[in-house]
Formats: structure tokens, sequence, C-alpha cells
């Protein structure tokens, strides 16, 4: 078992020097010249080439990766020019607001997704399959940023149930302590109820709107996977000892056909990333997010090259974390 | 003596691309107490159905038993409530099934998957229904029960599944066990082992043994009494002695005539010509007429009935109209 993870941890690195190279050269190549981005658009000439020089982007092209390279090698990811903080000072102050949506995201997805999916297995072909499957459709269809804002639109211009879409709790409230950094469990564990409520009502919309892609597809993979198991022959066994039919669905079925569940939805995960880009933008959710999409726009390469390497980190462990529950789940599966 | 289990006059339909069809058309059995009751006939003759409709295992979406009665000692089991009938699988009549490498869930010890038949209808604790599924486990024959009760269904045998099944069968002592095709996946030296264990098994607690199977060497070596079935229906039905002596049926001395014989020459192998009519093209009279050699002109136009053709022995086939005797 440590044997594999081991193994598994070192087949992770190639691919993590190869997105290092791509994201490199990528941001190179990209127009745009940062150096006039610091210096401003009417800056005079000779101030943005100092810039340059300091910046070291006169330097040839391999000599700024082994720069970059070496600074990686030491845990700096250098500087975001457009906040003047170093990228992992920006991360940190930012990165608690992302996990805190994304883990919302998925705890929202399963929640609703497999309950849904079991139920249109069960109730195969009745309204109930018809309806969960037209939802499903709609929620792996509709683009992201419409549906942000027509959820903004609806819940808080329209019938002004839900805070403006600004952040992760209204102004005049304190954020509560902080503990985890996520501020729903930080208000929690604090006890603080006005902060938890707040945090929850700002938390609600970004969190739905990420969630329902991940949420359709999970539905729909636990319903052909459920449907799949209910045909199997251990299920008729469960039912010949006389087990209740819920016991067979939850305890028999539901063992077996959360199985594949759990490897897409350690594969959705890549998707969560680049749809919290997203929905931070539209929500202007103080996360990790809305910091990258100001990068590209600025230009700025430090941080784009340094998300799009911890989000590989991120994606990586998350599927080994899965391929390891794969291993609780089903005793079939050996690692050695 | 009032039979145990009493299959009558049985149609089971199921949804088909062809509409709705007869799988089962017309089924009767009895079950008596303490007997092994065979139930012979081709792949795909309703054998499987007709059991399932027992337990009321049917898949619910296509299919369902359309008319007749199945009374276990009187009660019919058409009529019970969804908890009733829960109370009677695995506790009044068990099953086994044909294919023990996929009867058991794969992400189950087999000790719990032992222990929840036990626990559902004996109502003892945890503690005491693992002591129990060792036993069983014991019983069936399996070595160190104590360490196969904490192992999963991948890293047993074939006929170490089976006999896990018969152990689950078997551990609230069933008054009734059907067993459908229960050595049909398995080599022959494990086939034999299986049987002599149900037969022993049947022996000792005296539970009454409905065995579906379509080798007759299994029937002539662990049935009393047979009921051979062609194409949904039965067509013959008597004890094992005059099945082999004889056989009335041409379907049944067909089966017969095609069973290899040691002392005969091995040239003389005869397979049925023809084929099983599918179930949407039944042919308006008798069902085995296209294939049979005694064919008359009434076998086309109208349906035989089965009748008594003598003591314990009745037979569908209008060759024996004559020699109906009253019942
Ligand atoms: N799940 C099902 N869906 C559709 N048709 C079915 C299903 N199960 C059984 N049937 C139909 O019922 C008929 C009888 O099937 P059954 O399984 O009872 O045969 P059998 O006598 O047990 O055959 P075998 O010896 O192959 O087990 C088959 O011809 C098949 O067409
Ligand atoms: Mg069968």
């Amino acid at each position: 078992m440590a044997g594999y993870i081991m193994r598994r941890l070192l087949y992770m690195i190639p691919g993590f020097i190869g997105i290092i190279l791509i994201t490199f050269v990528l941001s190179r190549v990209l127009p745009g010249d940062p150096a006039v981005m610091i210096a401003g658009e009417q800056a005079p000439p000779d101030v943005v080439a100092k810039i340059r020089v300091d910046l070291g982007l006169d330097q040839p092209i391999y000599i700024q990766f082994m720069d970059y390279a070496k600074k990686l090698f030491q845990g700096d990811f250098g500087i975001a020019w457009h906040t003047g903080h170093t990228v992992l000072q920006d991360f940190a102050s930012r990165f608690p607001a992302t996990i805190e949506l994304t883990l919302s995201s998925i705890f929202i997805a399963i929640l609703v997704a497999i309950p849904v999916g079991i139920i249109a297995a069960v109730k195969k072909e009745s309204i109930l399959d018809h309806i969960s499957r037209i939802f499903s459709l709609i929620g792996a269809c509709v683009p992201l940023f419409w549906l942000g804002l027509m959820l903004i639109f609806l819940f808080y211009s329209k019938w002004d149930i839900l805070p403006a879409p600004m952040g992760r709790i209204s102004e005049g409230i304190n954020p509560p302590t902080s503990i985890t950094g996520l501020y729903l469990l930080d208000s929690l564990l604090s006890g603080d109820m006005i902060a938890f409520k707040d945090s929850l009502m700002h938390l609600i919309l970004p969190a739905i709107c990420l969630s329902t892609g991940t949420m359709a597809i999970i539905a729909r993979m636990m319903r052909s996977s459920m449907l799949e198991v209910i045909g199997q022959d251990y299920i008729r066994t469960a039912r010949a000892k006389g087990m209740r039919e819920s016991q067979v669905i939850m305890k028999h079925a539901l063992s077996n056909a959360f199985i594949p569940t759990l490897t897409l939805l350690g594969l959705q995960f890549g998707f969560l990333i680049g749809g919290a880009v997203i929905t931070e933008t539209i929500f202007s959710w103080p996360g990790v997010g809305g910091y990258i999409t100001d990068s590209i726009l600025s230009t700025d390469y430090a941080p784009i090259q340094a998300f799009t390497l911890i989000s590989a980190i991120v994606f990586s462990l998350v599927n080994l974390i899965v391929d390891l529950l794969y291993g609780v789940l089903d005793p079939r599966i050996r690692y050695e | 003596m009032e039979p145990l289990l009493k299959v009558d006059d049985l149609r089971t339909q199921f949804h088909t691309d062809a509409g709705l069809v007869n799988v089962v058309d017309g089924v009767s059995l009895e079950l008596k107490k303490g007997e092994i009751l065979g139930v012979v006939g081709e792949s795909g003759c309703g054998k499987s159905v007709t059991s399932l409709s027992v337990m009321q295992l049917l898949p619910k979406d296509i299919s369902k038993v359309a008319s007749g009665s199945i009374t276990l000692e009187g009660q019919d089991i058409l009529a019970m409530s969804p908890s009733r009938l829960r109370k009677m699988r695995g506790n009044q009549i068990s099953m086994i099934f044909q294919e023990p490498m996929t009867s058991l869930n794969p992400v189950f010890k087999i000790g719990d998957q032992i222990m929840e038949a036990i626990r559902f209808h004996m109502k003892i604790s945890k503690k005491e229904a693992k002591v129990y599924a060792i036993e069983m486990l014991k019983k069936v024959g399996i070595s160190r029960p104590e360490s196969v009760v904490d192992e999963y269904p991948h890293q047993l045998s074939g006929g170490m599944r089976q006999r896990v099944m018969i152990a689950i069968a078997m551990a609230c002592e069933p008054k009734i066990l059907i067993a459908d095709e229960p050595t049909t996946a398995l080599d022959v030296t494990i086939q034999a082992q299986i049987l002599n264990l149900m037969r022993q098994l049947q022996q000792e607690k005296g539970t009454s043994i409905m065995l579906i199977t379509h080798d007759l060497g299994i029937v002539a070596q662990m049935c009393d009494r047979v009921v051979v079935m062609y194409a949904g229906q039965v067509v013959e039905e008597t004890d094992v002695k005059s099945l082999f002596k004889n056989p009335k049926h041409p379907y049944t001395k067909g089966l017969l005539a095609s069973l290899p014989q040691l002392s005969g020459n091995q040239n003389k192998l005869k397979s049925i010509p023809g084929q099983v009519p599918a179930l949407d093209e039944m042919p308006t009279g008798c069902r085995f007429a296209p294939r049979c050699e005694f064919r008359m002109d009434e076998c086309d136009t109208s349906k035989p009935n089965l009748l008594n053709v003598a003591e314990n022995h009745t037979c569908r086939c209008y060759l024996y109209q004559k020699e109906e005797i009253p019942s």
C-alpha cells in the first residue's frame, strides 16, 4: 500500500514537469507585454526597458525558464505584478474561499445526485425518471455564466431573497474567527450564528451554480450503474433471502453502484476547478478563481503558472485518494 | 395428504419485443413433504420462471403472474403482502441459483452475507449469528470456516461459493429448497459433491427440494418424482422409476434417447430434431407436434390435455387418450 502510494506519487512528477514547461511557454508566447502592463500604457520606453531588465525578460527564454524552475524548487512562485504581493501570499488569502465554494458544490452535487440517480433507476421509465432525465440534460448543457447570471437575476434582483453577489459575507458583519478559513465551518465552531447565516446566504448561489454540471453527470452515472447492479444475480439473492427492498437497494445495490460513481467524482474535480474560475468571477467571490481571471486579464504570468501547477497537483492527489477509496469499497482491488 | 407446495394452472407472462407472451402456460405441480421433485426440460422452457413465480421474484417491470394459484401449506402466495413474502423467502422457501460465481455480493464478507439472512429471520444477536454462520459453513463442507467468514466471494472457487449459497439457503431450515440448476456451472467432480451435500441436508432436515435441471442423469440419481416441461407447459409427470422405465410422452422419450449410455452403442446417440417454437409462434395444437415422430392430424388442430395415463403418471399427448384412467 505505502509502496503503491509512493509509486503513484513518483509517476506524477513527469506530468508536473510537463505542465510547468507548457504553462511557461504558453504564457510567454501569448500576446501582451507585462512590462508595459506594469509601467502603464503611457510610460516612456526607457522605463519599460528598465522594468524588462529587472524582471529578467530581456534574457533568452531558456534562461528565464531555468530561473523560474529554480525558484519554483525553492517554493517561490514569484510575484504577482498586478497585486504586488507574492503569489503565495495571494493564494493563501484566497484559497479558503475557493475550497469552501468547491467543497460545498461537491456536497450539494452528491446530496442531490445520488438520491436522484437511485430513484431514477429504481423507478425506471416513471415520471420521476423522465423529470430527472430532463433536468440532468439541462444541468449538463447550460453554460455556467448564463446559469450564474440567471440565479442572480432571480434570487437577488427579482425576488430579493438572497444578498447581492458580492463576496462571502455582508459588509456590516464580521467574518468568523479564522480556524479553517471556511466561513461556514468557522462560524459554526465559534458559535457565531449571525456570521453563519449570512455567509450561508452568500454561498448558496455560487455553490449551486458550480454544482449543477457535476450534479447532472453524477445523477446520470448513478442511475446507469444502479440499473446495471439491480439486474445482477446477487441482488436476486438478497431478495431471495427475504431482505427488505430498501435494504436491497441501499445496502446491496448502492455499495456496488457507488464505486464507478466515485471515479467520476474524482474526474469531475478538474471540471470544478475550471468552473470555479468562472463562478467566482460572476459572483465576485474572493477566491483564487477570480484572482486568476484578473491575472489573465493583466498578463500576469506568475499566478497563472502557479495556479495551473497547483490545480494539477490537487487534481492528481484527489484522484489518488479516489483510487485508494476504491480499494476500501471494493475488496477485489488490492494495491501492491 | 395436502402437498407442501402446490402450483395450479400457473400462467406467467413477459413483455417481450413480440408483445405479451405466456412464458409459463398452465403449469401445475405439487411438492410433497420430504421429497425431491425434479423439473426437467430444454433451455428456455420456463423452469426458472416457474420457480421465480413461486418466490415472487420475477422482474416486476416486465413480467407478472397472470392467472393460476401457488399455495404454500394452503396459504396463497400470490395474495401475500410484501412483508409476509419476505418472511417466507429464505425462511420457509429458499432458493439457490445456477450462477454461483455471481450470486454472492462481491463487496460483502461471506460471513455477513450468511448472517444477514440468519439475523433477519431468527432475530438473534450478531455474535450468535456469527457462531451459527461458521457452523453452517462447516456443515456444507467448507474447511477452515472460521477464516472463510471473513473472506470475500472472489477469494472462493465456484464450488465453494455454491456451498456458501447452500449454507445461506439452509441456514433458517426452510421447508422447501428450490435449486435452479445448482451444478450446471460447476465441473463434474464438484457437481457430485454439491448434489451429495444437498441430499445429505435433505435427509437430515426433511427438506423438500425442487431440483431444476436439464440433466436426466441428475434426476435419476437424486429425485423421487419428475415433472417434464416443454415450451412453458408440463408434458409429463410421474415417479422417477416409471419415467425411466416407461416414458410416455414423445418428448420425454426423445430426451431419454439422447442420454449417452455406457453399455449402448455410442453411435446411436440421438437428438430430437427441430427446435423449441418461439414464444410468440406457439403452434395452435400440441406444442411438440412440429418435432414429434408420432404426430397425428388432431395434434395440429387442438391442444391435448394433461391426462392420467397410469397410476401417478400424467401425460399431455393424444397417443394416450384411450388409456386414460379416472383419477
Ligand atoms: N428477464 C427476462 N426477460 C425476458 N424474457 C425472459 C426473461 N426471463 C425469462 N424470459 C423468457 O422466458 C423463457 C423461459 O425462461 P426460463 O429462464 O424460465 O427458462 P429455463 O427453463 O430456466 O431455461 P434454462 O435451462 O436455460 O435456465 C425464455 O425463453 C425467455 O424468453
Ligand atoms: Mg433457468
